[in-house]
């Protein structure tokens, strides 16, 4: 880098960016031995019913409420964008399992286990909000018990469940927004820390003993 | 036209236990959960040809 690219903020970034994370880490072809295990499927299965989330959200929101509560296609998305929630929520959380028993936050990979963390938590939100823009007696029996935790807890002036546009904006605005950065960062750090190792096969103190003698 | 394998045409039922509640569906599904993570680890995994 010459002394003048070193003054422009753009080469840095790049330069850092590079650094960090070069193409044949951010893209590799080849991957550990250890990874050949279906519980490492699971990350990129939740991966992909994401995709499925979203494509499905997106269609939803082209045609609109009247749409999707009417017509044959429109309840078909409706049932697509339902299912690919169920199934996002059920690979994440056997994802977790596996990473929990695993211990993943191993080998400076903390950041990458708290984003985990943290994307499940709004997921979870995410959900909750879509289950309160469903527009029927399950939505407005979710809202009106939600209500008075929400406003135990003394955030029910800023986060009103009874108030469906509010709720509808937080479930296809603001969460995904925060839980696509969250996946965006939580996959770029397994790129570049890696996929975390197996524990070391633990010896017996005979077996170490007789290691150590021979 | 399909009809549903269960009939979902009632309420739904609950299982008891002390304090805690928990509708037969959502624990049908933990189970279904627990067993595909079982699976996941003891099925193995299939290999290409090695290099």
């Amino acid at each position: 880098m010459s002394a003048d690219e070193d003054k422009m903020w753009t080469a840095r970034l790049r330069g850092a960016a590079v650094r960090a994370l070069p193409p044949e880490k951010l893209l590799p072809d080849r991957q550990p031995e250890y990874v050949s295990s279906w519980i490492y499927v699971f990350g990129v299965l939740t991966l992909t019913s994401l995709v499925v989330v979203l494509v499905s959200g997106a269609v939803l929101a082209l045609e609109g409420p009247a749409w999707w509560h009417t017509s044959k296609v429109g309840l078909f998305f409706n049932s697509v964008h339902l299912w690919s929630v169920e199934l996002f929520m059920a690979f994440m959380v056997i994802h977790l399992w596996g990473k929990f028993f695993m211990a993943a936050w191993r080998g400076r990979r903390a950041l990458t286990w708290v984003t985990g963390a943290v994307a499940f938590v709004v997921s979870i939100g995410t959900a909750f909000t879509g289950y309160l823009s469903q527009q029927n007696l399950a939505s407005q029996w979710i809202a009106g018990e939600a209500k008075d935790g929400l406003n135990s807890v003394g955030i029910g002036a800023y986060f009103n469940v009874l108030n469906f546009g509010q709720m509808l904006m937080w479930h296809i605005v603001l969460l995904p927004l925060v839980l696509g950065f969250l996946v965006v960062i939580h996959v770029l750090l397994v790129r570049r820390r890696g996929v975390v190792p197996p524990f070391p096969p633990q010896l017996s103190p005979t077996s170490s003993s007789r290691a150590a003698t021979s | 036209m399909l009809t549903a394998l269960v009939n979902l045409n009632h309420p739904g039922s609950y299982i008891h236990w002390g304090f805690f509640q928990m509708s037969i569906a959502n624990f049908v599904v933990i189970l279904m959960m627990v067993l595909v993570f079982i699976l996941a680890i003891v099925v193995p995994f299939p290999r290409g040809k090695e290099e």
